[in-house]
């Protein structure tokens, strides 16, 4: 149940700080009139996916969870990831998928080298 | 689903229907008070019907097309010139640097409603006017703006403080303003050049070009009120959304209306204006006297193209009142839906060639035919290009009327409603190959797969004979509907290489008839609403719409939109491609699906194309060699518009209006922006 003390948390913080960067960038698409795609239902729903990410990636950063839990929001913030990229990828925005790929970077240095899963 | 299929409708509700021809010279309570004051003087009953009015002030026309207008330059009108070929000599930005192609600037006029408070919301399709090195916009909100074509700062802006209420349109339009100039312009006198704009309430006014400062001398004080002569079946004003064509010192106007609404309704007419004093010339008539009464529109609620050299007036009349149902109205109507030549001197009709016998598919000739030399087994022909709804190119010579390529009359389908005869035949054009399909592409997978197979149901439950299917109680396939095949942007052609490009949408609509009694139960029972057009007067109402599925995805195949390049000199079709992206909710479709589109293209020397037109919020450059798109940018909405090309100081700009349309999406601005390539270093 309890994890390993010796865990590293880079993947998470890559997760955490790609998401905080899609905050600002889904917001600037959100936003920002004259791109094509502004005010839109597809800017909010990547605005929103972004937001949610953020908070997954917080929450896996945080220690005392249990596997199951982790496990849950490890699966979640994955489908947020691939779904958010895929928005992104018709809403032509560029900038969004990149950051969709740094945080899929981070998920998988968190599962595959920080997660207390594999301790 | 309900809003894009009420997008559709509204936007057919904008065009006006037509039929019949004439001239005549009534006076119809002409008032002598102001420079419109025109005690007719003789009428005159034409070809077909026709008649028409001729009133006090005189005509000289001839000799080819003002100096001011003819500049290479210039984007002097409408459509950039008088014979409709929406082209341009520059070749500054050509192939192979329109990538480097950046903005310059953009200007945002105010003049915007997305339709949540008082004013109804806005659709804008000015063409910006580049003459008297200015550049002239006019306003969904009917004011005029000035402004300096290399800086986009604004010179100057005249407000008439027009009702903005959407009084015969469901939303507030405009497409520009007109622009004329005295032959030789007296220095410091007012109005000796002069800029025009219609509003919707069918006022018309002229300022001066410099100052903005309304033209006292021109009607009542700066303008002219054209409901004056809206006489029979008057149920609303005859809205000026369409700017006036200019011809030496002639304003030719056509106007818009109410469509769908009644069965008797105003009947089309075309006033030629003294372009200094507002006086009318000339009153065209498209419908016989004897008719009027129980139909109405034939209305020109397009741009006109006229040949400078003959002096001889193309005009693109609309369908007849109601659109939907004939059945009261089946005495021969032959200009109403038709292309058809006026003598721009006396409005009488030279010919006249009818595009649909019988119109039930509300068929307007949306735009003016492109006036191009033809080269043709050794011969140089006269000829226009005609694009219509229907999908057809109709090739003539312009002199005559007669086809260059032939137009077959061709069995349609009867109609099996009660009370209605369909025409046994419609004339059909097999080359050019029309711009469309000449039947319904059937359903697309996707549609049908989201739709859990309700496309394919409903596709198959209606009436679907092909073209000319006429509507019925049951609902038939309209493959195109009232919104094209081919809009009011018409085409464009370079006249040197004898081709010609169009844009065009690929849409499905339903038609289905109404009897008056289930109409009338519908409205009590407060179903009426969205699709349901009541023709007022007439035995049955009706209902129409794109079929899309709950989704709001289209049932039909795509593509959505192409655009096409045809060599004129041999019919052939040179190319033919998906053109612009669906846009849902934020999200780009693949491009093999292309767009509907509104608006026109421009081809210029150097072998570009410059067109916005498309929903996804861009414009773009194509090669006119092959279409592919060589450059795009990002605009605020969909430029449903037809762009400006033009020379300033020694660079060459373009310069797009960008107001979006409720038809496409609801997505609206007031953007001008223009672009051009980086200054050298050696430009100052």
């Amino acid at each position: 149940m309890s994890s390993s003390s010796s865990h590293t948390a880079y993947g998470g913080w890559l997760m955490i700080t790609s998401a905080f960067a899609a905050v600002i960038v889904a917001a600037a698409y959100a936003f920002s009139i004259g791109n094509g795609i502004a005010l839109t239902l597809g800017t909010y729903l990547v605005l929103g996916s972004s937001a949610v990410l953020l908070v997954l990636a917080m929450i896996l950063s945080a220690t005392g969870m249990g596997r199951g839990l982790r496990g849950l929001v490890l699966a979640l913030a994955l489908i947020d990831i691939l779904a958010t990229a895929l928005a992104a990828y018709f809403l032509l925005a560029t900038w969004l998928i990149v950051l969709m790929a740094i945080a899929l970077v981070g998920w998988l240095i968190h599962l595959f080298v920080d997660s207390p899963l594999h301790v | 689903m309900h809003k894009l299929m009420l997008a559709f409708a509204a936007g057919l509700l904008s065009t006006a229907v037509a039929a019949g021809a004439a001239t005549d010279a009534a006076n119809n309570g002409d008032n002598s008070d102001n420079g419109s004051a025109d005690n007719a003087q003789n009428t005159t009953t034409g070809k077909a019907g026709s008649w028409t009015e001729t009133g006090p002030a005189a005509s000289q026309t001839g000799g080819g097309a003002d100096p001011w207008m003819a500049s290479p330059n210039s984007w002097a009108t409408f459509n950039g010139d008088l014979e409709d070929q929406k082209y341009s000599p520059a070749n500054q930005i050509t192939p192979d640097n329109v990538d480097k192609l950046k903005k310059v600037w953009e200007y945002h006029t105010g003049d915007v409603s997305d339709g949540s408070g008082k004013v109804p919301m806005t659709v804008w399709s000015a063409t910006p006017l580049f003459v008297n090195d200015t550049l002239y916009i006019g306003t969904p909100f009917y004011r005029i703006i000035a402004l300096n074509p290399a800086t986009g700062k604004a010179k100057w802006k005249f407000n008439p403080h027009a009702e903005l209420k959407a009084l015969t349109q469901p939303d507030m339009k405009n497409r520009g303003v007109a622009y004329w100039q005295a032959d030789d312009p007296k220095p410091n006198q007012p109005c000796q050049k002069m800029v025009y704009i219609g509003t919707m309430d069918a006022k018309l006014y002229a300022v001066d070009a410099d100052t903005g400062l309304k033209c006292p001398n021109f009607g009542d004080d700066g303008v002219v009120d054209v409901n004056q002569w809206n006489t029979t079946n008057n149920k609303w004003p005859l809205s000026l959304l369409q700017p006036p064509t200019v011809y030496h010192n002639t304003l030719l106007i056509g106007w818009a209306g109410k469509d769908w609404a009644y069965q008797a309704a105003p009947p089309g007419t075309v006033f030629a204006l003294d372009a200094r004093t507002g006086k009318r010339k000339w009153t065209f008539h498209a419908l016989p006297k004897d008719v009027i009464k129980k139909t109405g529109t034939a209305n020109v609620w397009a741009s006109m193209s006229v040949d400078p050299k003959t002096g001889i007036v193309y005009i693109p009349v609309s369908s007849p009142s109601p659109n939907f149902y004939g059945g009261d109205r089946k005495e021969k109507l032959p200009l109403a839906t038709s292309v058809t030549a006026l003598d721009i001197d006396t409005g009488k009709v030279v010919w006249s060639r009818q595009l649909v016998h019988h119109d039930l598919w509300d068929y307007d000739t949306q735009a003016p035919p492109t006036l191009m030399d033809i080269h043709k087994d050794g011969k140089t022909i006269p000829a226009l290009v005609q694009t219509s709804k229907q999908g057809y190119l109709y090739v003539l010579n312009r002199k005559t009327g007669a086809p260059i390529y032939p137009i077959k009359e061709q069995p349609v389908p009867k109609s099996d409603v009660p009370g209605e005869q369909a025409s046994p035949t419609q004339p059909v054009v097999p080359y050019p190959k029309p711009v469309i399909p000449d039947h319904s592409p059937g359903a697309y997978w996707l549609s049908n797969i989201v739709s859990l197979g309700s496309c394919s149901r409903r596709m198959n439950s209606l009436r679907n004979e092909g073209k000319f299917t006429p509507p019925s109680l049951k609902g038939s396939m309209a493959f195109p509907p009232s919104v094209g095949g081919s809009e009011w942007g018409g085409g464009a052609a370079d006249p040197n290489k004898g081709i010609f490009v169009v844009n065009s949408s690929h849409v499905a609509f339903e038609y289905q008839l109404i009897k008056r009694a289930d109409y009338k139960q519908k409205a009590q029972n407060g179903e009426s609403g969205g699709g349901y057009y009541a023709q007022a007067g007439a035995r049955y109402a009706v209902k129409l719409g794109p079929l899309l599925n709950w989704a709001g995805m289209p049932c039909w195949k795509p593509p959505y939109g192409t655009i096409a390049a045809y060599d004129m000199n041999t019919g052939k079709r040179l190319w033919n491609e998906p053109f612009g992206q669906v846009q849902k909710f934020g999200f780009y479709m693949p491009k093999s699906w292309g767009s509907v589109t509104i608006g026109g293209p421009v081809i210029t020397q150097s072998g570009l194309i410059f067109i916005g037109a498309s929903m996804d919020s861009r414009v773009r450059a194509l090669d006119l060699k092959t279409g592919k798109v060589l450059w795009r940018s990002k605009v605020d909405a969909p430029a449903v518009s037809i762009p400006a090309v033009y020379n300033y100081k020694g660079r060459e700009y373009v310069t797009f209006v960008v107001g979006g349309n409720s038809i496409l999406m609801p997505k609206v601005s007031d953007q001008v922006v223009t672009f051009a390539l980086p200054k050298q270093d050696s430009d100052d």
